[in-house]
């Protein structure tokens, strides 16, 4: 009987050391958490196995002026690493037919392609400037392509509501280069993904606001999968907008890896 | 067209006709308009040259050309069809209908993927943007622009697959396509209509000027470590590089060498070559090589206005860099810088096969990424071996609405002239300075 070599005393004061070393443990610190909600939120998107969609994105300048812009859109799941894009660009007329390929990798630069049909030239491009303007958008490369999970640090903030809805909200700093010093992101309970995200620039001012909406709910085997239609980007510096939406949506698409690969652009 | 020939891919094409067939599990796919797509170009053309004080050449271009391209796709089924032409209202030589591509391709489905492709092709190797020693299979126009010359379709037979960790073409060109060179008014060319190239098959040292022959290549192309690395091998026509004069000559006792006619015919020499092309990004870098050594099996000696020559083995690289710079409104800005080498043969010899023989390169381009994706590029290119060679590029380009965009732009030459011998590199375009307007309607 173990009980025999302890007094009382020795006992209580044992007790108490372990229930505050456990305590101590299982406390999340804000990082922690934050991190575990992206973790999860990354394993709760997870699934989607192949989607293919087209694209229209409307830039709006200082004076309201409307510009469109359209692409074709496949993302192929790749099981232990980051997922394969290819956009085709089909407006304006200019570039039409321009693809762009990119194989997200979780840890390092991501490999990324520019196919120019008129020249047929398959040209190896630098995935590191990601603050650069997409198509002259509000959006950057930065806000359009992979977001890994080990490519950020990630801090808890608070609980809030947003639209009536239970959202987390929890900062993300890029531990690369990166066109913003950081990103407040409202991230909704129920999808697992963000209703709004603050960038702020280098010099910590508040740049652009994204807000994230129309989520609809895909089933893709026995997962369901909720997904924003439409972002709009609103850059309070410069007073311009931008708004990024997806029709014909396809989630759960078999994709072949074949199709993501450099010798499939031309 | 000997038939016997070019039986084994007359079976190709079979083949992948009666797959295509077979494999085709509904009617009408052809005329399934979803199954097609089109773009194409309509540009107005101006060019003005400094004034050469020559009646006999045009200063003045003002030509409407247009690139049309029509493809097809419906799952392992390609085809494309694209071409170029040209009308310029001041130079006749410079109006043209250039085939870019026609070809028919099929992926079987398998193990292994094997992919045929038959029909005319333009390729581009290019890792690099001003030197192209890899970028060598098509035939050019070089009444185009120096450093990136348009490009004339290759009758192809082409099979590709998966091996050995990579993707693997092997090639059959059983056509010498003919280079265009621009016409005795143009600023650009010679002062007089070359004759019709004269390619010399090295295998029985004779003249071929019925342009069948047999041409192959293979091609295997990697990525490794964030590098793409292509290797390949060919047994070709060698296009690039012409040696003018002619190989109807005598030697006189006392006069020494008389040409027995006019020499200036473009000749073009078999070549068997092996090369390299990588290109690899490295952070906000990319790196870029392209290298090709050259063996000419048995040769004609030509007689030429600068003495008696041969092609000579040798061996070209060309390697730069691009780093980009995004700008806190994010704008582009792109500094390249490229470098190219003949060696393996003098001086002469290096001016013998290239305008870019040992030369630099710089440039800067701006992209101020906003909705008429304007855009800003200088490049300037120096003879580091001749101190008089210089070339510099500038343009500014924007897009005006949805289909039309806008460029204008220089381009200048620092070269002497070359009297009474034939030019050599850019001897070429002694004082062709000229200024450039492009309007373009896209559709």
């Amino acid at each position: 009987m173990i009980f025999f070599f302890f007094s009382p005393r020795k006992f209580i004061l044992t007790l108490t050391t372990a229930l505050l070393f456990t305590s101590l443990t299982f406390a999340e610190s804000p990082e922690e958490k934050g991190l575990k909600i992206a973790t999860e939120a990354r394993e709760k998107n997870r699934g989607f196995m192949g989607e293919e969609a087209d694209m229209k994105m409307v830039l709006i300048d200082a004076h309201g002026t409307q510009t469109m812009r359209e692409m074709q859109g496949k993302v192929l799941e790749v099981e232990g690493d980051g997922n394969r894009s290819l956009s085709i660009f089909l407006n304006p007329k200019d570039v039409k037919g321009t693809k762009m390929l990119t194989w997200a990798h979780r840890q390092n630069d991501d490999d990324q392609w520019l196919y120019l049909p008129s020249m047929k030239r398959t040209k190896r491009i630098s995935s590191s400037n990601k603050s650069s303007s997409f198509m002259g958008s509000e959006f950057s490369y930065e806000d359009l392509g992979s977001q890994e999970v080990e490519k950020y640090g990630y801090k808890f903030l608070k609980d809030e509501k947003m639209n009536g809805m239970d959202c987390w909200v929890m900062e993300r700093t890029p531990k690369k280069e990166s066109g913003y010093s950081k990103q407040i992101i409202t991230m909704a309970k129920k999808y697992y993904n963000p209703l709004k995200i603050e960038y702020f620039d280098r010099r910590g001012e508040l740049l652009k606001t994204a807000t994230f909406s129309d989520y609809k709910e895909y089933k893709v085997g026995s997962k369901n999968l909720w997904m924003a239609d439409q972002i709009h980007m609103n850059n309070v510096q410069t007073q311009k907008q931008s708004t990024f939406s997806w029709q014909n949506r396809q989630v759960g698409k078999k994709l072949a890896m074949k199709e993501f690969e450099t010798k499939s652009l031309e | 067209m000997n038939i016997r020939r070019h039986l084994p891919f007359l079976i190709m094409l079979a083949l992948c006709r009666v797959e295509a067939e077979e494999s085709s599990s509904g009617q009408g796919r052809w005329s399934n308009p979803e199954n097609w797509d089109s773009r194409g170009e309509v540009a107005l053309e101006a060019r003005q040259f400094k004034n050469d004080h020559n009646r006999l050449t045009k200063d003045q271009g003002l030509a409407i050309s247009s690139r049309l391209e029509l493809s097809f796709g419906e799952g392992a089924d390609k085809a494309r069809l694209r071409g170029l032409g040209r009308v310029d209202k001041h130079d006749k030589s410079r109006d043209v209908l250039l085939l870019e591509d026609a070809y028919l391709s099929h992926q079987f489905e398998g193990e292994r993927e094997i992919k045929m492709l038959a029909g005319y092709k333009v390729f581009n190797w290019s890792a690099t943007e001003v030197f192209h020693p890899s970028d060598v299979i098509n035939s050019r126009n070089y009444d185009s622009n120096l450093e990136n010359l348009d490009k004339i379709g290759e009758l192809t037979f082409e099979i590709q697959s998966n091996l050995l960790g990579g993707v693997w073409s092997a090639y059959y060109w059983p056509r010498y396509e003919r280079p265009r060179f621009p016409g005795a008014v143009s600023r650009l060319g010679f002062g007089s209509n070359l004759p019709k190239p004269v390619f010399i098959d090295s295998s029985n040292n004779q003249e071929i000027r019925d342009r069948q022959g047999l041409q192959y290549g293979i091609r295997g192309d990697y990525q490794i470590a964030g590098a793409d690395v292509g290797l390949y091998f060919l047994d070709h026509m060698d296009r690039m590089h012409a040696f003018v004069g002619t190989n109807n000559y005598t030697v006189h006792p006392s006069a020494g060498l008389i040409p027995l006619e006019t020499p200036v015919i473009p000749y073009f020499f078999r070549v068997q070559e092996a090369g390299a092309t990588i290109q690899w990004a490295v952070g906000s870098m990319v790196l870029k090589l392209e290298s090709s050594a050259r063996f000419y099996p048995e040769v004609t000696t030509l007689y030429t206005l600068n003495g008696l020559r041969q092609p000579r083995d040798h061996q070209e690289v060309a390697g730069g860099m691009e780093y980009t710079w995004t700008l806190t409104g994010g704008q582009e800005l792109m500094l390249m810088i490229e470098a190219t080498t003949v060696t393996g043969v003098g001086v002469q010899g290096r001016r013998d096969v290239t305008a870019f023989q040992r030369d630099g390169m710089i440039g800067f381009r701006l992209a101020m990424n906003d909705v008429a994706s304007s855009e800003y590029s200088v490049i300037a290119i120096k003879d580091l071996e001749l101190a008089k060679e210089e070339f510099y590029t500038f343009k500014y380009s924007r897009r005006l609405g949805d289909s039309f965009s806008l460029a204008v732009g220089g381009r200048i030459y620092e070269a002497p002239p070359s009297g009474s011998r034939l030019p050599l590199g850019l001897q070429l375009y002694h004082r062709d300075n000229q200024g450039f307007f492009t309007l373009t309607r896209f559709f």
